[in-house]
């Protein structure tokens, strides 16, 4: 293994690499960075792929190729396509790294209701185990309960009002991560699934991926880098990574084709009260998608051309209100 | 090419993709083999063609378009292998030519290392690598030399894909098994030993 700093930066990106362990009541635990894989063919998965629709939910929720990882994480990914999302589901950190939707405009108006106001739902069923991946690898009400973080919708319930199903489907512990409660998950958050509805409805079409970052900004320079990024686990046992951010990128097209890309990125610890869009200057928690790349060495939009690339990926698109 | 697993063809061609309806897990087509009676067959892995372990000749094997092609009660597989044929229904058209690639050989021929081969699958289309290692049961492709080493070899959705040697175009085995990330290779079960244990000839 490598030890230039630089090189275990790299490695360490999302902190999947090396993470101190600072659950509820357990002495810190610094997990070994894992020697380079050399090519083991005992690995790999047979290649059968999913059924034709669970293709095509996966080609309509992406915006120009589904988002690729740059890197080799621990532990096993699960794709998850379905009609409403797609998304890449962590089973080591138990949070996804992706969640990608298409929207249009008219999706935001309608009769559906949160999954917890449903008359015929037990509180305890609200948020669903998701059996679509590895045994015990989905988390359950157990591991966030009493962890004093809120069950974080990624693809938001609001964004699909005009069905019941697919509002229903958003409640998936896959599609959860944890967030600070008040004046983040209920506050400002909120707020921006409100702002990435207003730009799609404006526009009438978009795409919105959403995911979680684990970063520390002292890894961004070689002589403060240790390989080491603290992280909160949550659960009995902990086993739910808490993202220290989350990014959200909002693609947007026109009637007329012209396409915008706006990127976010919030930390995830108290900020905004409000859950109205209008109350934030959204500039400030703007950057770029060639940030959000850096940071989580995902390549978002893969097929995009370079001409496109060059010009939504590497600006800050300002919001015209 | 954009993924295959879009579109139909008629007549099948090799590359496209066929599903059972009953295990509802895309692959491709590796190509088209006889019997002794001279009916024709599909050729692909086993875990497309059969339903399941339990009773895996059931299901009729699908195009995209939900056009019936076969039934899996007509299926012949070698689960060791993990290769599997099923009978052609009547009427059903196909033609060797690779999507995109066009006819392969028609002498297949086996893996050897430092073979250039590529394959057309339903899922990642045209990709090509270099055989690294042979065995009795698979034989394992890499990304070239001078290739990113994130290359994409393959995907779910390839798994029953004919691996083609480069210049020659001939065939040499069926895409299986992958990985992407760290230690990127595919792996293919040699055609000839496929064919010779289900009984076909190219």
């Amino acid at each position: 293994m490598k030890t230039d700093p630089v090189l275990r930066f790299s490695a360490v990106a999302l902190a999947c690499s090396l993470l101190v362990f600072t659950g509820c009541s357990t002495a810190p635990v610094v997990a070994p960075i894992p020697a380079p894989q050399s090519a083991s063919y005992e690995q790999g998965e047979l290649q059968s792929g999913r059924s034709i629709s669970e293709s095509q939910y996966l080609a309509a929720n992406c915006f120009q190729g589904e988002p690729k990882l740059k890197y080799d994480p621990p532990g096993v990914e699960r794709k998850l396509s379905r009609p409403g999302y797609a998304l890449l589901f962590s089973g080591y950190l138990r949070v996804p790294l992706w969640v990608s939707e298409h929207h249009q405009g008219s999706d935001f108006k309608g009769p559906a209701v949160r999954r917890e106001d449903l008359k015929d739902v037990p509180s305890s069923k609200v948020f669903i185990v998701d059996t679509d991946v590895g045994d015990g690898e989905s988390p359950t009400n157990k591991d966030y309960a009493g962890s004093g973080f809120d069950r974080g919708h990624q693809a938001a319930a609001a964004m699909f009002k005009f069905s019941q199903d697919r509002t229903n489907e958003t409640y998936y512990y896959t599609n959860m991560a944890p967030q600070v409660g008040e004046k983040f998950n209920r506050g400002v958050w909120a707020a921006l699934e409100g702002e990435s509805r207003e730009l799609i409805k404006a526009a009438g079409e978009g795409w919105v991926i959403t995911g979680a970052v684990f970063y520390d900004k002292k890894e961004d320079t070689a002589s403060t880098a240790t390989g080491v990024i603290d992280v909160k686990w949550i659960g009995k046992p902990a086993r739910v990574a808490v993202p220290t951010h989350f990014y959200k990128i909002v693609v947007t097209r026109n009637a007329g084709g012209e396409i915008h890309c706006y990127a976010f990125l919030l930390a995830n610890k108290e900020d905004g009260q409000s859950n109205r869009a209008s109350s934030y200057d959204w500039s400030k928690y703007q950057t770029t998608v060639s940030e959000i790349e850096r940071l989580t060495k995902i390549d978002f939009m893969p097929s995009l051309s370079p001409v496109d690339r060059l010009r939504l990926e590497t600006k800050v698109d300002p919001i015209r209100n | 090419m954009a993924p295959l697993w879009r579109w139909s063809f008629q007549p099948l061609r090799v590359g496209g993709a066929i599903y059972n309806d009953q295990r509802n897990e895309v692959g491709s087509i590796g190509g088209f083999a006889r019997d002794a009676g001279g009916s024709a067959w599909l050729l692909s892995c086993a875990h497309v063609l059969a339903a399941g372990d339990a009773s895996p000749a059931s299901g009729s094997i699908v195009a995209p378009d939900g056009r019936v092609l076969a039934s899996a009660v007509n299926l012949r597989l070698d689960a060791g292998l993990d290769a599997a044929a099923v009978r052609l229904n009547a009427g059903v058209t196909w033609t060797q030519a690779v999507v995109g690639l066009g006819a392969p050989g028609t002498m297949v021929i086996d893996p050897i290392v430092g073979m250039q081969v590529c394959k057309v699958g339903a899922e990642t289309t045209l990709t090509e690598g270099t055989v690294v290692q042979v065995g009795a049961a698979e034989f394992i492709i890499e990304p070239s030399a001078g290739f990113p080493a994130d290359y994409e070899l393959s995907a779910r959705g390839d798994s029953g894909a004919l691996w083609l040697e480069i210049s020659s175009r001939q065939p040499v085995g069926l895409h299986r098994r992958g990985s992407t990330g760290q230690g990127n290779f595919a792996a293919a079960i040699p055609l000839r030993a496929a064919l010779a244990s289900l009984n076909l000839s190219w």
